[in-house]
C-alpha cells in the first residue's frame, strides 16, 4: 500500500473569520508505517484528517492508493477507518453491536461477523468487556474499543484523531505499545493527528510538522530533534538553546571548528548535550566552551535543570543527569562546554529526506 | 450561614404548608370513591390529557425543527427570532388570551378543539424549542462522522448516530408542553368552545362553587405523578452525570 | 477547526423556517396587529364601535380612574418582585452549595409545588389566609394579594438565580474573602455584580407577569380589588370596550418588548465578559 497525496488543499473561514484549513501538502506514506501529523492548533492538520477520511472534500489535490484515485470512491469504501478524539461510541448500542457496526451496515452474515469479530476481540483484547455498558467504561477501555471497531473491516490505513490525549500517564504508556503492537500485527498504516510531540516522537517512524497549513519539515523523530529545518520546528519539538556570532569572542577551545565565515549563522543545541564544569576545566579537541552564570535552578528526579546567563546576555537551558549533584547554585560561574558535532546550524541547506 | 439555612427553611414551608393543608382533604377514601363517581370531572380529566397529548407532539416537532432551524440563520434574524420567542413567557397571561381571543374572531375561526390545540401548541411552542436548542448544542458530531465513517446510509445514521441523543431532549419537551397544557386555565377560558369542559375549567367552576373533595383527591393524585416525574428526570440526569 | 455543520444535507433551511413563520404570523403577528388596529378605534356611547382611526382610546388610559389602576398595578407588581428577589437571592445561593442528594432534593423541594395545579396552589392560599394566620386577616385584602403572588411567583425567581450561581467558581468568593472582604462586600461587590443578568432576568420573569396577573387579585382580592388583570376581563367581556383594553394590552406588549431588548443587551454584554 502505497498512500500518495499531492497538492492537497482545503480552505474555509474560521469564526473569527480568518482563513484556515490546508493550504498545501504533498506527501507519501509507506505501508505499514506509523506517520505522525505534528503542529499546533490551526496548523491543518486536522483538515488533512477529515480529507482523508472523506468527511470534508478538497478544493484541490489528489489523494491515490496503489495508484487509485480515492476521491472518487465513496468514503465508507474507502479502506481507511477513523477513530475520534471522543472515540464517538454508540452509547445506546453494546460494546459488541459497536465493535461490528460497520459489518451489520454492509449487511454480513451473522457467520461473517462471528468469525471477524473473535478475531478483532483476541487482537484487541476488548473480550472482557462485552458485558458492560459502553457508558461504564473507562477512557482506556473506549478507546480499545474504538479500535476494535475500526479495525475490525482490516483497513489498510487507521486515522487516530489524538489518540493519547484524554489518557493519563500510565495509561499512556500502556496505550502507545498497544498501538505498536496492532499496526505491527496488521500491517496497516496508522497516521496520527496530534499537537503533543512527546506523543508523536513514540508512535511514529516519522513526524510531518505543519505550520500555517503547511507541512514544514518530514522526517524520523530523530532527524526532527537533531536537524531542524527551522526555528519554528526546533522550538516546537523539545527545548532549543540558540546562539549566534556574536558569542564567538567568549569562546574557548578548538576554534578551528568552526566554520569560517558564518554570517548570521544560528547555531542550535540541546539542553541536554551541554555539560556545567568548573572555570578552567580543560577542552578536548572537539569540544567549545563559553562562561556563564547560574540564574536558577530547579531539580526534575530524572535531571537537573540549570537556566545560565552567557556574557552576551542570553540565557540558556541546560540540563545535567539527576544523579550527579548540582553543577552550580545561583550566582556560580561556570563553563558551559558542548561537542560541536551537537549543534545544528539553522542556516544550513540540508533538508533531512 | 445559620442565616442562610433559616431563610431556606423558611422558604420551604412558606411553599409547602399551604399545599399540604389543602391537599391533604383528598386524602379520604370518600375522595376516591366520589372522584371515580363524577363522571363529569374524569370527562374532563380524558379531555385535557388529549388536549395535552395532541398539543405537546405539534409543539415537539414544531420546536425541533425550529430548533434546527436557527443555527443556520444570520446572527441578527436568530437573534430577533429567540427575543420573539420570549414574548409568551413575558407577556401577563390574560392579554395573550384575549389576543388571541379577538384574532379568533376577527379571522371567523369556530370556537372549538381547532382553536384550543392551536392556542395550547402556540404557548407550548416557546418551551419546546429551547429545550430542543439546549439538545441540540450539546449534540456530539463525532458520532455522525463515525457511523458515516463504518458505512452507516443516512437512515441508520439518523437511527444510531443522532436520534439516540435526541431522545432526552425529546422526552423533556413533551413532557414540558403536556404539563403546560394541562395545567393551563385561562387561555383555555378564552379560546374553548362551549363544548370543551378542560380539567382546570372544570375545577375552577368546582371550587367556586365549593363543591367536593374528589378535586383534592384528583389533584393529589396528579401532584403524585408530577413528583414521580420529577424524581425520574432527576434519576436520568445522575446516570448522564456518571457517564461522563 | 469547524466541522461541517450539516447532518443529513438534504435538509433545506427554508422548510425547516416554516413552523417558526407560522408561530410568529399565527400566534403573535396576527392576532396583535388586530389588537393594535382595535387599539385606534373608538368605542361610541350606544355600545358600537367606529372604525376612524384615534388616539382616544390611550387618551382615556390617562384618566385617573385608569391611571390609577394601572400604577397600582405597577406598585404591586414591583412589591412582588421585590419580595421574591430577597427570598430567592438566598435560597438559591444555598440551593448552589448544597452536594450530592442534598442538592436534588432541594431542587425538588422547590419543582415539586409548580408540578401541581396553578388553581390548586391559589386556593391553597386562600384556604390559608382564611385560617387567619399570625392573627391577620389577609384574604380579599392586598397584602393578602401580595402573599399569594409571592408565593406562586417564587419558583420562577428562584431557578435561574439558582442556575446562575451553579455555574459560578466557588473559589472566587473564596479568594475575594482572602482579601480582605467582609460579608457585605462579598455580596454587594461580587455576587451581586456576577449575576446581574441573572438577576435582571429573575426580575423581569417576575415584574411583567406579575402587572398583568388576573386570576389572582380576582379570587384572593375578590372584586373589592381592580387591577390591570381583572380591568382587562371587564373591558373585553363585559363593558365590551374593545378599544380601550387593547390600547392597554398594547402598551403591556411595548412593556414585555422593552424589557426583552434590556434583557439581551444584559446577555450578549455578559457572553462578551466570558462570564
Amino acid at each position: 500500500m502505497f498512500l500518495e497525496i499531492q497538492g492537497l488543499r482545503k480552505i474555509f473561514i474560521d469564526s473569527d473569520g480568518n482563513e484556515a484549513g490546508l493550504a498545501q501538502l504533498d506527501l507519501e506514506i509507506a505501508e505499514g508505517e506509523g506517520f505522525s501529523l505534528l503542529g499546533p492548533s490551526g496548523c491543518g492538520k486536522t483538515t488533512t484528517l477529515r480529507l482523508l477520511g472523506g468527511f470534508e472534500t478538497p478544493d484541490a489535490g489528489s489523494i491515490r492508493l496503489h495508484g487509485k484515485d480515492l476521491l472518487k470512491v465513496a468514503p465508507h469504501k474507502r479502506p481507511i477507518r477513523t477513530v475520534f478524539q471522543k472515540y464517538a461510541l454508540f452509547p445506546h448500542l453494546s460494546v459488541f453491536e459497536n465493535i461490528v457496526f460497520s459489518l451489520r451496515m454492509s449487511q454480513k452474515s451473522e457467520a461473517e461477523i462471528k468469525m471477524a469479530s473473535d478475531e478483532i476481540l483476541e487482537l484487541t483484547e476488548t473480550r472482557h468487556l462485552l458485558k458492560r455498558p459502553v457508558g461504564m467504561l473507562s477512557g482506556g477501555e473506549q478507546q480499545r474499543v474504538a479500535l476494535a471497531r475500526a479495525l475490525i473491516s482490516d483497513p489498510e490505513i487507521l486515522l487516530l484523531d489524538e489518540p493519547l490525549s484524554a489518557l493519563d500517564l500510565k495509561l499512556r504508556e500502556k496505550m502507545q505499545m498497544e498501538l505498536l503492537r496492532l499496526r505491527k500485527k496488521l500491517g496497516s498504516s496508522f497516521i496520527f493527528v496530534t499537537h503533543d510531540q512527546s506523543e508523536a516522537m513514540v508512535l511514529s517512524d516519522r513526524i510531518g510538522i505543519m505550520n500555517n497549513g503547511r507541512l514544514v519539515q518530514i522526517g524520523s523523530p530523530q532527524e526532527i530533534y537533531r536537524r531542524p529545518t527551522s526555528h519554528f520546528v526546533a522550538t516546537f519539538v523539545g527545548t532549543a538553546n540558540f546562539f549566534g556570532t556574536e558569542l564567538t569572542p567568549h569562546m574557548s577551545g578548538n576554534l578551528e571548528l568552526l566554520p569560517p565565515k558564518q554570517f548570521n549563522a544560528i547555531w542550535m543545541l540541546r539542553p541536554e548535550s551541554i555539560d556545567l564544569r568548573p572555570l578552567g576545566s580543560s577542552l578536548r579537541e572537539n569540544e567549545l566552551g563559553v562562561p556563564v552564570r547560574v540564574i536558577d535552578t530547579a531539580f526534575m528526579g530524572q535531571e537537573w535543570l540549570s537556566k545560565v546567563q552567557d556574557p552576551t546576555g542570553a540565557t540558556h537551558l541546560v540540563k545535567t543527569p539527576g544523579h550527579e549533584p548540582l553543577p552550580g547554585q545561583d550566582g556560580a560561574e561556570l563553563l558551559m562546554k558542548w561537542e560541536y558535532d551537537d549543534t545544528w546550524s539553522l542556516q544550513n541547506e540540508n533538508s533531512p529526506a | 450561614m445559620r442565616l442562610l439555612s433559616a431563610v431556606f427553611t423558611g422558604v420551604i414551608i412558606f411553599l409547602w404548608l399551604p399545599l399540604v393543608l389543602t391537599l391533604r382533604k383528598g386524602l379520604s377514601l370518600e375522595g376516591v370513591d366520589r372522584l371515580l363517581a363524577n363522571h363529569d370531572l374524569l370527562s374532563s380529566l380524558q379531555q385535557s390529557l388529549l388536549l395535552a397529548g395532541a398539543s405537546a407532539v405539534i409543539a415537539t416537532a414544531m420546536g425541533t425543527l425550529t430548533a434546527l432551524a436557527l443555527p443556520r440563520l444570520s446572527k441578527a434574524w436568530r437573534g430577533r427570532f429567540e427575543t420573539l420567542l420570549l414574548v409568551p413567557l413575558l407577556l401577563p397571561e390574560i392579554a395573550l388570551g384575549l389576543a388571541l381571543l379577538v384574532w379568533f374572531v376577527k379571522i371567523g375561526a369556530n370556537f372549538g378543539w381547532g382553536t384550543l390545540i392551536a392556542g395550547h401548541v402556540g404557548f407550548s411552542f416557546t418551551y419546546a424549542t429551547l429545550v430542543m436548542k439546549a439538545n441540540i448544542e450539546s449534540l456530539d458530531r463525532s458520532l455522525i462522522d463515525a457511523a458515516r465513517d463504518l458505512g452507516a446510509p443516512n437512515r441508520a445514521v439518523f437511527r444510531h448516530a443522532l436520534l439516540p441523543q435526541l431522545l432526552p431532549g425529546l422526552i423533556a419537551s413533551f413532557a414540558t408542553a403536556f404539563a403546560l397544557s394541562l395545567d393551563d386555565f385561562l387561555i383555555s377560558f378564552f379560546i374553548k368552545g362551549m363544548d370543551q369542559v378542560t380539567l382546570p375549567i372544570k375545577i375552577f367552576s368546582m371550587l367556586r362553587l365549593s363543591v367536593g373533595v374528589e378535586i383534592y383527591t384528583l389533584s393529589l393524585f396528579l401532584c403524585g405523578i408530577s413528583i414521580l416525574g420529577v424524581l425520574v428526570s432527576q434519576l436520568c440526569f445522575k446516570k448522564n452525570r456518571s457517564r461522563s | 477547526m469547524v466541522a461541517s455543520k450539516r447532518k443529513l444535507p438534504s435538509l433545506n433551511t427554508t422548510l425547516l423556517v416554516i413552523p417558526l413563520y407560522a408561530w410568529i404570523i399565527g400566534f403573535l403577528v396576527g392576532p396583535f396587529v388586530i389588537l393594535s388596529l382595535f387599539s385606534f378605534n373608538t368605542r361610541l356611547p350606544d355600545g358600537t364601535t367606529s372604525t376612524a382611526l384615534s388616539l382616544e382610546a390611550y387618551r382615556r388610559l390617562l384618566d385617573p380612574l385608569y391611571l390609577g389602576i394601572i400604577l397600582r398595578s405597577l406598585a404591586l407588581a414591583l412589591a412582588n418582585t421585590v419580595l421574591c428577589l430577597l427570598l430567592a437571592f438566598p435560597t438559591a445561593y444555598l440551593m448552589a452549595r448544597l452536594r450530592g442528594p442534598q442538592k436534588a432534593l432541594a431542587l425538588s423541594l422547590i419543582l415539586i409545588p409548580l408540578a401541581t395545579s396553578f388553581l390548586i396552589r391559589i386556593f391553597a392560599v386562600m384556604d390559608f389566609l382564611r385560617l387567619k394566620p399570625f392573627g391577620l386577616d389577609g384574604l380579599y385584602t392586598v397584602p393578602g394579594i401580595l402573599f399569594a403572588l409571592c408565593y406562586n411567583y417564587l419558583p420562577y425567581a428562584i431557578l435561574p438565580l439558582y442556575a446562575s450561581f451553579q455555574r459560578q467558581d466557588p473559589r472566587l468568593l473564596e479568594a475575594a474573602a482572602d482579601l480582605g472582604a467582609s460579608r457585605r462586600q462579598l455580596v454587594t461587590r461580587i455576587l451581586i455584580p456576577l449575576h446581574k443578568s441573572a438577576i435582571f432576568s429573575a426580575a423581569l420573569f417576575v415584574f411583567i407577569p406579575s402587572t398583568g396577573e388576573y386570576l389572582v387579585p380576582a379570587l384572593v382580592g375578590g372584586s373589592r380589588q381592580f387591577f390591570i388583570g381583572n380591568f382587562l376581563q371587564n373591558q373585553f367581556l363585559t363593558a365590551r370596550n374593545w378599544p380601550l383594553g387593547s390600547a392597554l394590552i398594547v402598551l403591556l406588549l411595548f412593556l414585555t418588548l422593552l424589557g426583552l431588548r434590556q434583557l439581551r443587551r444584559y446577555e450578549s454584554f455578559s457572553t462578551r465578559k466570558g462570564a
